[in-house]
Protein backbone atom coordinates (compact mmCIF):
# COMPACT_ATOMS: atom_id res chain seq x y z
CA UNK A 1 0.00 0.00 0.00
CA UNK A 2 1.95 3.05 -1.22
CA UNK A 3 1.18 6.56 -0.11
CA UNK A 4 2.26 9.94 -1.34
CA UNK A 5 1.50 13.54 -0.37
CA UNK A 6 -0.74 14.05 -3.37
CA UNK A 7 -2.93 11.13 -2.28
CA UNK A 8 -3.14 12.57 1.21
CA UNK A 9 -4.09 16.01 -0.05
CA UNK A 10 -6.65 14.55 -2.46
CA UNK A 11 -8.27 12.45 0.29
CA UNK A 12 -8.54 15.49 2.56
CA UNK A 13 -9.84 17.67 -0.26
CA UNK A 14 -12.56 15.14 -1.03
CA UNK A 15 -13.68 15.57 2.58
CA UNK A 16 -13.73 19.36 2.23
CA UNK A 17 -10.41 20.06 3.94
CA UNK A 18 -7.50 21.80 2.27
CA UNK A 19 -4.04 20.72 3.43
CA UNK A 20 -0.88 22.65 2.75
CA UNK A 21 1.96 20.92 0.95
CA UNK A 22 3.84 20.75 4.26
CA UNK A 23 0.88 19.12 6.02
CA UNK A 24 0.41 16.61 3.24
CA UNK A 25 4.10 15.75 3.24
CA UNK A 26 4.11 15.20 7.00
CA UNK A 27 0.94 13.09 6.92
CA UNK A 28 2.24 10.89 4.11
CA UNK A 29 5.51 10.38 5.92
CA UNK A 30 3.89 9.43 9.22
CA UNK A 31 1.44 7.03 7.59
CA UNK A 32 3.95 5.19 5.43
CA UNK A 33 5.29 2.74 8.01
CA UNK A 34 1.97 1.79 9.69
CA UNK A 35 0.28 1.43 6.32
CA UNK A 36 3.07 -0.87 5.16
CA UNK A 37 2.56 -2.91 8.30
CA UNK A 38 -1.18 -3.09 7.71
CA UNK A 39 -0.52 -4.20 4.14
CA UNK A 40 1.54 -7.08 5.49
CA UNK A 41 -1.35 -8.38 7.62
CA UNK A 42 -3.31 -11.37 6.53
CA UNK A 43 -6.43 -11.70 8.63
CA UNK A 44 -8.77 -14.67 8.29
CA UNK A 45 -11.59 -14.03 5.85
CA UNK A 46 -14.33 -14.49 8.47
CA UNK A 47 -12.98 -12.09 11.13
CA UNK A 48 -15.15 -9.01 11.68
CA UNK A 49 -14.20 -5.83 13.59
CA UNK A 50 -17.02 -6.49 16.03
CA UNK A 51 -15.30 -9.68 17.17
CA UNK A 52 -13.13 -7.39 19.31
CA UNK A 53 -15.53 -7.22 22.25
CA UNK A 54 -16.27 -10.92 22.00
CA UNK A 55 -12.54 -11.69 22.03
CA UNK A 56 -12.15 -9.71 25.26
CA UNK A 57 -15.05 -11.54 26.86
CA UNK A 58 -13.72 -14.93 25.78
CA UNK A 59 -10.26 -14.01 27.04
CA UNK A 60 -11.39 -13.62 30.63
CA UNK A 61 -9.95 -15.95 33.26
CA UNK A 62 -12.62 -18.58 34.02
CA UNK B 1 -3.66 13.93 63.57
CA UNK B 2 -1.47 13.86 60.44
CA UNK B 3 -1.98 16.50 57.74
CA UNK B 4 -5.30 15.61 56.05
CA UNK B 5 -3.93 16.79 52.72
CA UNK B 6 -1.54 13.84 52.76
CA UNK B 7 -4.19 11.20 53.46
CA UNK B 8 -5.18 8.71 50.85
CA UNK B 9 -8.72 8.81 49.52
CA UNK B 10 -9.63 5.74 51.57
CA UNK B 11 -8.26 7.40 54.72
CA UNK B 12 -10.06 10.67 54.01
CA UNK B 13 -13.37 8.92 53.38
CA UNK B 14 -13.01 6.95 56.61
CA UNK B 15 -12.23 10.12 58.57
CA UNK B 16 -15.32 11.91 57.23
CA UNK B 17 -17.52 8.87 57.88
CA UNK B 18 -16.23 8.68 61.47
CA UNK B 19 -16.73 12.46 61.85
CA UNK B 20 -13.06 12.94 62.71
CA UNK B 21 -13.05 15.71 60.15
CA UNK B 22 -15.82 17.46 58.26
CA UNK B 23 -16.26 17.55 54.53
CA UNK B 24 -16.14 21.34 54.75
CA UNK B 25 -12.70 21.19 56.39
CA UNK B 26 -11.40 18.78 53.75
CA UNK B 27 -12.85 20.87 50.95
CA UNK B 28 -11.51 24.14 52.37
CA UNK B 29 -8.06 22.57 52.54
CA UNK B 30 -8.37 21.38 48.94
CA UNK B 31 -9.44 24.84 47.76
CA UNK B 32 -6.59 26.52 49.59
CA UNK B 33 -4.09 24.10 48.10
CA UNK B 34 -5.60 24.49 44.63
CA UNK B 35 -5.18 28.27 44.84
CA UNK B 36 -1.63 28.01 46.17
CA UNK B 37 -0.50 25.49 43.53
CA UNK B 38 -2.37 26.90 40.51
CA UNK B 39 0.20 29.60 39.57
CA UNK B 40 2.91 26.95 39.60
CA UNK B 41 1.28 23.95 37.93
CA UNK B 42 -1.88 25.21 36.15
CA UNK B 43 -3.77 22.04 37.06
CA UNK B 44 -7.29 23.51 36.98
CA UNK B 45 -9.21 24.90 34.06
CA UNK B 46 -12.10 25.93 36.33
CA UNK B 47 -12.12 25.79 40.12
CA UNK B 48 -15.68 25.51 41.44
CA UNK B 49 -14.93 26.57 45.01
CA UNK B 50 -18.37 27.94 45.93
CA UNK B 51 -20.27 24.98 44.52
CA UNK B 52 -17.90 22.54 46.20
CA UNK B 53 -18.22 24.22 49.59
CA UNK B 54 -22.01 24.24 49.31
CA UNK B 55 -21.93 20.54 48.48
CA UNK B 56 -19.59 19.89 51.40
CA UNK B 57 -21.99 21.65 53.80
CA UNK B 58 -24.84 19.47 52.52
CA UNK B 59 -22.65 16.38 52.96
CA UNK B 60 -21.91 17.32 56.58
CA UNK B 61 -25.62 17.76 57.24
CA UNK B 62 -26.62 14.35 55.94
CA UNK B 63 -25.74 10.76 56.87
CA UNK B 64 -22.94 9.21 54.80
CA UNK B 65 -24.48 8.00 51.55
CA UNK B 66 -21.55 6.24 49.94
CA UNK B 67 -17.88 5.32 49.95
CA UNK B 68 -16.77 8.79 48.87
CA UNK B 69 -19.01 10.80 51.15
CA UNK B 70 -17.69 14.34 51.51
CA UNK B 71 -14.36 13.72 49.76
CA UNK B 72 -13.21 16.37 47.26
CA UNK B 73 -12.29 15.15 43.78
CA UNK B 74 -11.87 16.91 40.43
CA UNK B 75 -11.80 15.52 36.92
CA UNK B 76 -10.33 15.95 33.48
CA UNK B 77 -12.35 18.61 31.65
CA UNK B 78 -13.94 16.13 29.26
CA UNK B 79 -16.59 14.62 31.54
CA UNK B 80 -19.88 16.35 30.89
CA UNK B 81 -21.95 17.81 33.71
CA UNK B 82 -25.27 19.28 32.68
CA UNK B 83 -25.11 23.08 32.49
CA UNK B 84 -21.34 23.25 33.06
CA UNK B 85 -18.66 24.11 30.52
CA UNK B 86 -16.63 21.11 29.33
CA UNK B 87 -13.83 22.69 27.31
CA UNK B 88 -12.15 19.39 26.46
CA UNK B 89 -8.91 21.34 26.71
CA UNK B 90 -9.76 23.12 23.48
CA UNK B 91 -10.51 26.56 22.11
CA UNK B 92 -13.40 25.17 20.06
CA UNK B 93 -15.34 24.12 23.17
CA UNK B 94 -14.06 26.86 25.46
CA UNK B 95 -17.61 28.01 26.28
CA UNK B 96 -19.58 24.87 25.39
CA UNK B 97 -21.99 23.70 28.07
CA UNK B 98 -23.01 20.07 28.32
CA UNK B 99 -26.69 19.14 28.26
CA UNK B 100 -26.18 15.83 30.02
CA UNK B 101 -24.11 14.43 32.88
CA UNK B 102 -21.58 11.66 32.32
CA UNK B 103 -22.48 8.30 33.83
CA UNK B 104 -19.17 8.22 35.72
CA UNK B 105 -19.86 11.60 37.33
CA UNK B 106 -23.36 10.49 38.32
CA UNK B 107 -21.89 7.38 39.95
CA UNK B 108 -19.29 9.41 41.84
CA UNK B 109 -22.01 11.87 42.90
CA UNK B 110 -24.12 8.98 44.16
CA UNK B 111 -21.15 7.76 46.22
CA UNK B 112 -21.03 11.18 47.89
CA UNK B 113 -17.98 12.75 46.20
CA UNK B 114 -17.54 16.52 46.13
CA UNK B 115 -16.68 17.90 42.66
CA UNK B 116 -14.08 20.66 42.98
CA UNK B 117 -13.91 21.62 39.31
CA UNK B 118 -12.45 20.79 35.95
CA UNK B 119 -8.84 19.89 35.27
CA UNK B 120 -6.38 20.78 32.56
CA UNK B 121 -5.81 18.27 29.78
CA UNK B 122 -4.28 17.95 26.35
CA UNK B 123 -6.43 19.53 23.63
CA UNK B 124 -9.19 16.99 22.90
CA UNK B 125 -7.10 14.42 24.85
CA UNK B 126 -4.83 14.11 21.82
CA UNK B 127 -1.33 14.48 23.27
CA UNK B 128 0.93 12.60 25.71
CA UNK B 129 2.97 15.47 27.16
CA UNK B 130 0.70 17.93 29.03
CA UNK B 131 1.24 20.84 26.67
CA UNK B 132 -1.85 22.97 26.04
CA UNK B 133 -1.64 26.06 23.87
CA UNK B 134 -5.21 27.23 24.65
CA UNK B 135 -5.35 26.91 28.45
CA UNK B 136 -1.63 26.96 29.27
CA UNK B 137 0.73 24.06 29.79
CA UNK B 138 0.24 21.95 32.87
CA UNK B 139 3.40 21.64 34.97
CA UNK B 140 4.77 18.83 37.08
CA UNK B 141 4.48 19.50 40.84
CA UNK B 142 7.74 17.64 41.44
CA UNK B 143 9.62 20.07 39.18
CA UNK B 144 7.77 22.68 37.19
CA UNK B 145 10.26 22.60 34.32
CA UNK B 146 9.14 19.03 33.59
CA UNK B 147 6.08 17.76 31.80
CA UNK B 148 3.14 16.17 33.59
CA UNK B 149 2.49 13.71 30.83
CA UNK B 150 -0.87 13.63 29.14
CA UNK B 151 -3.43 13.70 28.15
CA UNK B 152 -4.79 13.64 31.73
CA UNK B 153 -2.26 16.29 32.75
CA UNK B 154 -4.28 18.18 35.36
CA UNK B 155 -5.49 14.92 36.87
CA UNK B 156 -1.90 13.88 37.46
CA UNK B 157 -0.74 17.26 38.75
CA UNK B 158 -3.71 17.90 41.08
CA UNK B 159 -3.60 14.51 42.79
CA UNK B 160 0.21 14.56 43.11
CA UNK B 161 0.08 18.06 44.61
CA UNK B 162 -2.30 16.71 47.26
CA UNK B 163 -5.09 19.04 46.17
CA UNK B 164 -7.75 16.40 45.46
CA UNK B 165 -7.80 12.78 46.57
CA UNK B 166 -8.41 11.32 43.12
CA UNK B 167 -9.22 12.45 39.60
CA UNK B 168 -10.70 10.80 36.57
CA UNK B 169 -8.55 10.63 33.48
CA UNK B 170 -9.03 8.85 30.20
CA UNK B 171 -6.65 6.53 28.36
CA UNK B 172 -6.61 5.98 24.59
CA UNK B 173 -2.87 5.50 24.18
CA UNK B 174 -1.44 5.92 27.68
CA UNK B 175 -3.24 9.06 28.88
CA UNK B 176 -3.84 7.75 32.42
CA UNK B 177 -0.63 5.75 32.80
CA UNK B 178 1.78 8.38 31.45
CA UNK B 179 0.69 11.17 33.85
CA UNK B 180 0.60 8.62 36.66
CA UNK B 181 4.20 7.74 35.83
CA UNK B 182 5.27 11.37 35.56
CA UNK B 183 3.61 12.48 38.81
CA UNK B 184 4.32 9.47 41.07
CA UNK B 185 0.73 8.20 41.14
CA UNK B 186 -1.29 5.05 40.69
CA UNK B 187 -3.46 4.90 37.56
CA UNK B 188 -5.72 2.19 36.23
CA UNK B 189 -6.54 1.91 32.54
CA UNK B 190 -9.34 -0.62 32.70
CA UNK B 191 -10.36 -3.22 30.15
CA UNK B 192 -12.08 -1.59 27.19
CA UNK B 193 -15.79 -1.56 28.04
CA UNK B 194 -15.27 -2.00 31.80
CA UNK B 195 -16.39 1.63 32.43
CA UNK B 196 -19.13 3.52 30.64
CA UNK B 197 -18.08 6.27 28.26
CA UNK B 198 -21.51 7.92 28.18
CA UNK B 199 -21.04 11.66 28.61
CA UNK B 200 -17.28 11.46 28.11
CA UNK B 201 -15.68 13.29 25.19
CA UNK B 202 -14.71 10.78 22.50
CA UNK B 203 -11.26 10.62 20.98
CA UNK B 204 -11.23 7.13 19.50
CA UNK B 205 -14.38 5.16 20.36
CA UNK B 206 -12.92 1.69 20.08
CA UNK B 207 -9.83 2.54 22.14
CA UNK B 208 -11.05 5.06 24.74
CA UNK B 209 -11.17 4.00 28.39
CA UNK B 210 -12.09 5.83 31.59
CA UNK B 211 -10.23 5.43 34.88
CA UNK B 212 -8.83 7.22 37.93
CA UNK B 213 -5.43 8.60 38.95
CA UNK B 214 -4.90 8.19 42.68
CA UNK B 215 -2.40 8.24 45.53
CA UNK B 216 -2.65 4.53 46.31
CA UNK B 217 -3.70 1.26 44.75
CA UNK B 218 -6.58 0.89 47.21
CA UNK B 219 -7.84 4.34 46.19
CA UNK B 220 -7.85 3.30 42.54
CA UNK B 221 -9.66 0.09 43.46
CA UNK B 222 -12.34 2.06 45.29
CA UNK B 223 -12.96 4.49 42.43
CA UNK B 224 -13.01 1.78 39.77
CA UNK B 225 -15.42 -0.30 41.85
CA UNK B 226 -17.80 2.67 41.91
CA UNK B 227 -17.65 3.66 38.24
CA UNK B 228 -17.38 0.23 36.56
CA UNK B 229 -20.25 -1.82 35.22
CA UNK B 230 -22.98 -1.97 32.62
CA UNK B 231 -24.76 1.20 31.56
CA UNK B 232 -27.91 1.42 29.44
CA UNK B 233 -26.57 4.70 28.05
CA UNK B 234 -23.45 3.05 26.63
CA UNK B 235 -23.99 -0.21 24.79
CA UNK B 236 -20.23 -0.86 24.75
CA UNK B 237 -20.13 -0.94 28.56
CA UNK B 238 -19.71 -4.57 29.54
CA UNK B 239 -22.14 -6.54 31.68
CA UNK B 240 -19.30 -8.68 33.06
CA UNK B 241 -19.79 -8.61 36.86
CA UNK B 242 -17.64 -6.08 38.73
CA UNK B 243 -15.36 -7.79 41.22
CA UNK B 244 -14.63 -6.55 44.73
CA UNK B 245 -11.47 -4.65 43.83
CA UNK B 246 -10.86 -3.34 47.34
CA UNK B 247 -10.93 -6.87 48.76
CA UNK B 248 -8.46 -7.90 46.06
CA UNK B 249 -5.99 -5.34 47.43
CA UNK B 250 -5.63 -7.40 50.60
CA UNK B 251 -5.02 -10.74 48.93
CA UNK B 252 -1.72 -12.64 49.04
CA UNK B 253 0.16 -12.72 45.77
CA UNK B 254 2.46 -15.59 46.73
CA UNK B 255 2.47 -18.14 43.94
CA UNK B 256 1.29 -15.72 41.27
CA UNK B 257 3.28 -15.65 38.05
CA UNK B 258 4.59 -12.30 36.83
CA UNK B 259 5.77 -12.14 33.23
CA UNK B 260 8.99 -10.31 32.39
CA UNK B 261 8.67 -9.38 28.70
CA UNK B 262 11.42 -10.56 26.39
CA UNK B 263 11.36 -8.18 23.44
CA UNK B 264 9.64 -4.86 22.72
CA UNK B 265 9.28 -3.69 26.35
CA UNK B 266 12.99 -4.19 27.00
CA UNK B 267 14.11 -2.45 23.81
CA UNK B 268 15.57 1.09 23.81
CA UNK B 269 14.85 1.64 27.51
CA UNK B 270 16.79 4.24 29.51
CA UNK B 271 19.10 2.76 32.12
CA UNK B 272 17.38 4.41 35.09
CA UNK B 273 13.99 3.15 33.94
CA UNK B 274 15.32 -0.36 33.35
CA UNK B 275 16.95 -0.42 36.78
CA UNK B 276 13.68 0.61 38.43
CA UNK B 277 11.84 -2.24 36.72
CA UNK B 278 14.51 -4.73 37.81
CA UNK B 279 14.24 -3.46 41.38
CA UNK B 280 10.46 -3.79 41.29
CA UNK B 281 10.77 -7.37 40.03
CA UNK B 282 12.94 -8.17 43.04
CA UNK B 283 10.27 -6.83 45.38
CA UNK B 284 7.70 -9.10 43.75
CA UNK B 285 10.07 -12.04 44.03
CA UNK B 286 10.43 -11.34 47.73
CA UNK B 287 6.64 -11.48 47.98
CA UNK B 288 6.67 -15.03 46.64
CA UNK B 289 5.71 -14.09 43.10
CA UNK B 290 7.27 -16.32 40.45
CA UNK B 291 9.06 -14.32 37.74
CA UNK B 292 8.60 -15.81 34.29
CA UNK B 293 10.35 -14.63 31.11
CA UNK B 294 7.71 -14.23 28.39
CA UNK B 295 8.54 -13.71 24.73
CA UNK B 296 6.52 -10.88 23.21
CA UNK B 297 4.66 -11.27 19.92
CA UNK B 298 4.96 -8.64 17.15
CA UNK B 299 3.75 -5.57 19.01
CA UNK B 300 4.93 -3.21 16.27
CA UNK B 301 2.08 -4.65 14.20
CA UNK B 302 -0.32 -4.01 17.07
CA UNK B 303 0.97 -0.44 17.35
CA UNK B 304 0.50 0.10 13.62
CA UNK B 305 -3.11 -1.01 13.98
CA UNK B 306 -3.48 1.49 16.82
CA UNK B 307 -2.18 4.32 14.64
CA UNK B 308 -4.77 3.48 11.97
CA UNK B 309 -7.64 3.10 14.42
CA UNK B 310 -7.06 6.21 16.51
CA UNK B 311 -6.13 8.27 13.47
CA UNK B 312 -9.24 7.37 11.50
CA UNK B 313 -11.69 7.54 14.41
CA UNK B 314 -10.37 10.88 15.69
CA UNK B 315 -10.35 12.36 12.18
CA UNK B 316 -13.95 11.28 11.70
CA UNK B 317 -15.03 12.85 14.99
CA UNK B 318 -13.28 16.13 14.14
CA UNK B 319 -13.82 16.30 10.36
CA UNK B 320 -16.53 18.96 10.42
CA UNK B 321 -14.59 21.27 12.75
CA UNK B 322 -11.39 20.71 10.75
CA UNK B 323 -13.23 21.95 7.66
CA UNK B 324 -14.99 24.84 9.40
CA UNK B 325 -12.41 26.20 11.84
CA UNK B 326 -8.97 24.64 11.35
CA UNK B 327 -7.22 27.65 12.90
CA UNK B 328 -8.86 26.91 16.24
CA UNK B 329 -6.74 23.78 16.67
CA UNK B 330 -3.15 23.92 17.87
CA UNK B 331 -0.59 23.05 15.19
CA UNK B 332 0.10 19.63 16.70
CA UNK B 333 -3.49 18.48 17.06
CA UNK B 334 -4.45 19.80 13.62
CA UNK B 335 -1.48 17.99 12.08
CA UNK B 336 -2.36 14.70 13.76
CA UNK B 337 -6.03 14.94 12.84
CA UNK B 338 -5.17 15.86 9.25
CA UNK B 339 -3.08 12.73 8.98
CA UNK B 340 -6.07 10.64 9.94
CA UNK B 341 -8.13 12.07 7.07
CA UNK B 342 -5.97 10.21 4.60
CA UNK B 343 -6.24 6.73 6.12
CA UNK B 344 -8.01 4.50 3.61
CA UNK B 345 -11.22 2.89 4.85
CA UNK B 346 -9.85 -0.55 4.04
CA UNK B 347 -6.70 0.08 6.09
CA UNK B 348 -8.84 1.17 9.05
CA UNK B 349 -11.06 -1.89 8.77
CA UNK B 350 -8.08 -4.19 8.35
CA UNK B 351 -6.60 -2.71 11.52
CA UNK B 352 -9.85 -3.41 13.38
CA UNK B 353 -10.00 -6.95 12.02
CA UNK B 354 -6.36 -7.56 12.83
CA UNK B 355 -6.95 -6.44 16.39
CA UNK B 356 -9.91 -8.77 16.77
CA UNK B 357 -7.82 -11.63 15.43
CA UNK B 358 -4.73 -10.81 17.51
CA UNK B 359 -6.38 -10.74 20.94
CA UNK B 360 -6.99 -14.49 21.39
CA UNK B 361 -3.43 -15.29 20.32
CA UNK B 362 -1.89 -12.68 22.61
CA UNK B 363 -3.92 -13.90 25.57
CA UNK B 364 -3.07 -17.53 24.93
CA UNK B 365 0.63 -16.94 24.26
CA UNK B 366 1.26 -14.43 27.04
CA UNK B 367 -1.29 -15.07 29.75
CA UNK B 368 -0.98 -18.81 29.29
CA UNK B 369 2.39 -18.34 30.97
CA UNK B 370 1.73 -15.64 33.57
CA UNK B 371 -0.99 -13.83 35.52
CA UNK B 372 0.28 -10.36 34.63
CA UNK B 373 3.10 -8.64 32.75
CA UNK B 374 5.55 -6.24 34.41
CA UNK B 375 6.48 -3.49 31.92
CA UNK B 376 7.86 0.03 31.87
CA UNK B 377 5.37 2.84 31.22
CA UNK B 378 7.89 5.12 29.56
CA UNK B 379 11.16 4.45 27.78
CA UNK B 380 12.74 7.47 29.52
CA UNK B 381 12.64 9.49 32.73
CA UNK B 382 10.19 12.40 32.77
CA UNK B 383 11.38 14.90 30.11
CA UNK B 384 11.15 18.66 30.44
CA UNK B 385 8.39 20.72 28.88
CA UNK B 386 10.98 22.38 26.63
CA UNK B 387 12.38 19.06 25.38
CA UNK B 388 8.94 17.89 24.32
CA UNK B 389 7.69 21.19 22.88
CA UNK B 390 7.77 20.04 19.25
CA UNK B 391 4.50 21.52 17.97
CA UNK B 392 3.32 20.04 14.68
CA UNK B 393 6.72 19.94 12.99
CA UNK B 394 8.84 17.05 11.76
CA UNK B 395 10.02 16.08 15.26
CA UNK B 396 6.43 15.48 16.38
CA UNK B 397 5.82 12.04 14.89
CA UNK B 398 8.93 10.28 16.23
CA UNK B 399 8.62 11.88 19.69
CA UNK B 400 4.95 11.06 20.20
CA UNK B 401 5.42 7.55 18.85
CA UNK B 402 8.26 6.97 21.31
CA UNK B 403 6.36 8.42 24.27
CA UNK B 404 3.30 6.20 23.65
CA UNK B 405 5.10 3.08 22.43
CA UNK B 406 4.97 1.15 25.70
CA UNK B 407 1.40 2.04 26.66
CA UNK B 408 -0.47 1.85 23.37
CA UNK B 409 -0.36 -1.94 22.77
CA UNK B 410 -2.65 -2.48 25.75
CA UNK B 411 -5.13 0.04 24.35
CA UNK B 412 -5.19 -1.71 20.98
CA UNK B 413 -5.61 -5.08 22.68
CA UNK B 414 -8.20 -3.69 25.11
CA UNK B 415 -6.37 -5.08 28.14
CA UNK B 416 -6.27 -3.59 31.64
CA UNK B 417 -3.06 -2.01 32.90
CA UNK B 418 -2.20 -0.57 36.31
CA UNK B 419 0.55 2.04 36.65
CA UNK B 420 2.35 2.08 40.02
CA UNK B 421 5.14 4.42 41.24
CA UNK B 422 8.45 2.65 41.89
CA UNK B 423 11.09 5.26 42.64
CA UNK B 424 12.72 8.47 41.49
CA UNK B 425 15.32 9.33 38.87
CA UNK B 426 18.54 11.23 39.49
CA UNK B 427 16.72 14.53 38.91
CA UNK B 428 14.11 13.72 41.56
CA UNK B 429 11.27 12.98 39.15
CA UNK B 430 9.08 9.91 39.73
CA UNK B 431 9.44 6.56 37.99
CA UNK B 432 6.84 3.81 37.66
CA UNK B 433 5.92 0.48 36.10
CA UNK B 434 2.74 -0.96 34.64
CA UNK B 435 1.12 -4.31 35.29
CA UNK B 436 -1.00 -5.60 32.40
CA UNK B 437 -3.40 -8.51 32.61
CA UNK B 438 -6.11 -10.54 30.95
CA UNK B 439 -9.38 -8.86 29.99
CA UNK B 440 -11.36 -7.93 33.11
CA UNK B 441 -8.50 -9.05 35.39
CA UNK B 442 -8.31 -5.69 37.18
CA UNK B 443 -8.59 -7.47 40.55
CA UNK B 444 -5.40 -9.41 39.86
CA UNK B 445 -3.56 -6.19 39.01
CA UNK B 446 -4.83 -4.50 42.17
CA UNK B 447 -3.68 -7.46 44.28
CA UNK B 448 -0.18 -7.29 42.80
CA UNK B 449 0.02 -3.51 42.94
CA UNK B 450 -1.18 -3.29 46.53
CA UNK B 451 1.25 -6.01 47.65
CA UNK B 452 4.11 -4.08 46.03
CA UNK B 453 2.93 -0.87 47.64
CA UNK B 454 2.93 -2.42 51.10
CA UNK B 455 6.62 -3.31 50.66
CA UNK B 456 7.66 0.15 49.49
CA UNK B 457 7.15 3.81 50.37
CA UNK B 458 7.03 5.46 46.93
CA UNK B 459 3.27 6.10 46.97
CA UNK B 460 3.53 7.98 50.26
CA UNK B 461 5.94 10.58 48.94
CA UNK B 462 4.59 13.98 47.96
CA UNK B 463 6.09 17.01 46.22
CA UNK B 464 6.78 20.05 48.36
CA UNK B 465 4.78 23.21 47.73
Amino acid sequence: MSFDPQSVAAAAKALGIALSQEQADAAAKSLAAPLAKIASFRVDFDVEPAHYAAALDKGRAR
Amino acid sequence: MSDPANWTLVEAAAAVAAKKISSVELTQTAIARAKAWQPKINAFIALGADEALAAAKRADATPAKGKLHGVPLAHKDMYYRKGRVASCGSAIRRDWKADTTATVLRRLDAAGAIDLGTLNMAEFAFGPTGHNYHHGHCRNPWNQAHMTGGSSSGSGASVAARIVYAALGSDTGGSIRMPSFCNGLVGIKPTWGRVSKAGAMPLSWSMDTVGPLTRSVADAARILGIIAGADPEDTTASAVPVEDYEAACGKSVAGMRLGLPQGYFDQNIDGQVAASIEAAAKVFEKLGVKLVPVKMPDLDAINAAGTMITGAEAASAHRAWLAEMPAKYSDQVRARLSTGLAIPAVAYLDALRNRAAAIPGFIADVFGQCDALLCPVSDRPVPTIAETDVGGGPAMGPLLAALTRLCRPFNVLGLPSLSVPCGFDKAGLPLGFQLAGRPFAEATLFALGAAYERETTWSRMAPQA
